[in-house]
């Protein structure tokens, strides 16, 4: 007889892998190459649109201030008053417009956002002063003009991993995770998998351990993909533009939304944020992931867990309609959290109006749905008879 | 003492009134069974009477509700890796993962068992069940038969030391039944531990050296085929009556069958002619009467009149 030193995670962890891939792989390459070109795309698409868009309205309004000059050089009186504001009013609007076109000069910002917090109620000082403190740590980083809303390869990765965007890699870790083990038993090759692995819990982690190292490597495999391709189309960017951290938001007296509080605001370098988009979304993704696993695993049908398993995901996009109403249900939902990052940045919380939407939250949330996700599936599969 | 610890170290399936509920349905009742080091023992009942139950239970992947199972000595409950180490099996009708080709099943099994990855074993073990062609082809691309044959490939893979074949020849055409039969006839002359539960009782009349028949969970009959008595003579007369009161009257413990025969033991088989003589003398008219050889249907058939009935209703 041939000697078997029956061994632990690592044989069956690969035999999963094997199958993942031989399932899988195909369709993953190709959901890869949409993803990440089709979002980078968009994104080029949408600035482009809107930089034209900006161009066309500087064409307009250039004329029209040319006109209002011309007018004034024959008017007279009251008329010639009422011209005159005019021409400020469309020098105004042409001067918020190039800002858009060509970026933000940050001194003068830091100027006048110095000048509004003395002006400013308490409420909103919170606001002012992130904002402020953005500006100064561009110019300290020798950034004197900044356009927040291009896009570029170190700030794609970033933006997709802190937006909706993540319902995507949601979808794509359910199709993964919610057959991992029902499909062993729907192709009744469960039996012979536990006979040749008596270790009913060594099966169950080597099946969670494969479906989170395929789902975190398309991840960070998307995360380069929107690097490269976003540098070739909108340019590489900076990597040490900062990006401002931990975030707090809270609701003030007559203040009828949630306004960031006053706080030291931090900043990062966007290399090491969209480091962190990455991990925490990961975190997130790997919660599901362990969900879905053991949901294949409690239900042995893969219809019924791949059904949860988007539904899960989905009660993401119907978080902002509860929110309100149920808060505490939208606190507690994980799919919430795909976007962890934006926890961190509060722009989750001032996105839902849920002051509760922290990334402290976040990770216990998502922690405490692994944790029990894994609980139950160990006691299953203990007890699972053929 | 000595004798008897020889005997219990050859028990290498040891099942001790093991009993097997799902909720209110009763699918093995009590059952004891023992399987001795190369033999090949035949488990035979109907359908639905607990037979893959049993090698379920037999390869730990269901938990008895009461009893105890010892393979090779060693308690399945307590320690099934130890337990089910160098135990192939085939259950039921095979199944693999479709889209891996037959090496990459193969692998599958040495990787998850912990042997050595030596890519001739896989070669040797797909050649000797004569897939060794068709090897990188996926297995959803193989037939029932490649796919029976690749199950056994499988349960071989370790060298067994005990094989549990549930059906091992469905779907074999006659030559790969012929094959199997032999390949099994030579493992068991090996010292491999055969239990196979097939509903080809022709196939199994010709492998097993002992039989145990399971009804409703319980086993029935057990039959050592090396110890049955060899002279037995089948006796059909017109008045089935008489004929028994005749063989009350000579004190023969004869066995009356259902098609109103009866099977009468016999001192040595030359004396199927006496017999004759003297029942015709007697004058108990004779329908037939010829040597009652081991006919595993009737064997069958005759412990298990549940089934038959069954199939006569059916029918």
């Amino acid at each position: 007889m041939l000697e078997s030193h029956r061994p632990l995670l690592g044989p069956l962890f690969r035999n999963e892998l094997e199958k993942l891939w031989a399932q899988r792989g195909r369709t993953l390459m190709i959901a890869l190459l949409v993803i990440v070109v089709g979002g980078a795309w968009l994104t080029y698409r949408s600035q482009q649109q809107a930089q034209d868009s900006v161009q066309q309205s500087l064409v307009v309004v250039k004329g029209q201030l040319r006109q209002l000059r011309h007018q004034l050089k024959t008017a007279s009186g009251g008329a010639k008053a009422q011209i005159a504001s005019q021409i400020r009013a469309q020098d105004s609007v042409l001067q918020q417009m190039q800002k858009e076109g060509t970026g933000i000069n940050e001194v003068q910002q830091i100027r006048a956002l110095t000048v509004q917090l003395r002006r400013e109620p308490m409420a909103q000082r919170g606001s002012t002063l992130e904002q402020l403190a953005l500006s100064r740590a561009l110019v300290h980083h020798g950034i004197t003009y900044d356009n927040p809303s291009l896009a570029d390869g170190w700030t794609l990765p970033g933006a997709v991993f802190a937006s909706a965007a993540m319902l995507i890699f949601g979808l794509v870790a359910a199709g993964l995770a919610s057959d991992r083990v029902s499909a062993e038993f729907e192709g009744r090759t469960w039996g012979p998998l536990l006979l040749n692995a008596p270790r009913r819990m060594v099966v169950y982690g080597s099946k969670l351990a494969a479906a989170l190292t395929v789902t975190w490597a398309f991840m960070l495999a998307a995360a380069l993909g929107f690097f490269v391709v976003g540098s070739i189309l909108m340019g590489m960017g900076k990597p040490d533009v900062p990006v401002l951290v931990g975030v707090h938001v809270a609701s003030f007296p007559h203040v009828p939304q949630l306004m960031p509080t006053i706080q030291p605001f931090h900043t990062i370098p966007q290399w090491l944020y969209d480091l962190v988009a990455l991990g925490l979304s990961m975190i997130t993704v790997g919660s599901l992931v362990t969900l879905f696993v053991t949901l294949s695993l409690v239900t042995r049908s893969t219809v019924l867990a791949l059904s949860v398993s988007v539904a899960i995901i989905l009660s993401g996009v119907l978080a902002p309609v509860v929110a309100h109403s149920a808060s505490w249900l939208t606190v507690i939902d994980p799919a919430v959290y795909l976007p962890l990052v934006a926890a961190w940045t509060g722009q989750l919380a001032l996105q839902y109006q849920v002051a509760a939407f922290t990334l402290e939250t976040g990770l216990v949330v998502t922690g405490a749905w692994a944790g029990a996700a894994v609980l139950v599936g160990l006691l299953t599969i203990r007890r699972l008879d053929l | 003492m000595t004798d008897e610890l020889v005997n219990q170290a050859d028990i290498m399936i040891d099942c001790q009134a093991v009993t097997k509920r799902y909720r209110s349905v009763v699918a093995v009742d009590d059952l004891s069974l023992q399987v001795r080091r190369g033999e090949i023992c035949g488990f035979l009942g109907p359908n639905g009477a607990g037979k893959t139950t049993t090698l379920r239970l037999l390869l730990g992947l269901v938990a008895p509700t009461s009893g105890r199972i010892v393979i090779q000595g060693v308690d399945l409950q307590e320690n099934p890796v130890a337990a089910l180490n160098g135990v192939g099996a085939i259950i039921e009708e095979s199944h693999f993962y479709p889209y891996l080709t037959g090496e990459q099943n193969l692998r599958q099994v040495l990787r998850v068992r912990g042997l050595p990855r030596d890519p001739g074993v896989i070669g040797d073990r797909l050649a000797k069940v004569g897939l060794a062609e068709v090897a990188r082809r996926r297995v959803k691309g193989y037939s029932l038969g490649m796919r029976q044959r690749l199950a056994l490939a499988i349960a071989m893979i370790q060298d067994p030391s005990i094989l549990i074949l549930d059906e091992p020849m469905n779907g074999l055409d006659p030559a790969g039944i012929r094959d199997f039969r032999l390949h099994l006839l030579d493992l068991a002359h090996e010292g491999v531990t055969i239990l196979l539960s097939s509903h080809i009782l022709s196939e199994v009349e010709q492998l097993a050296t002992r039989l145990v028949f399971i009804n409703r969970g319980r086993v029935v009959g057990v039959v050592d085929r090396h110890e049955a008595p060899e002279a037995r003579a089948y006796v059909r007369a017109a008045d089935s009556q008489r004929l028994l009161t005749w063989c009350q009257s000579r004190q023969l413990a004869a066995e009356p069958l259902d098609d109103g025969g009866v099977v009468v033991p016999l001192e040595r088989s030359e004396e199927m002619a006496t017999l004759i003589r003297e029942l015709v003398n007697d004058g108990v008219d004779l329908l037939a009467v010829h040597p009652y050889a081991h006919d595993l249907e009737r064997q069958y058939l005759d412990r298990i009149p549940a089934h038959r009935e069954e199939v006569s209703s059916g029918a």
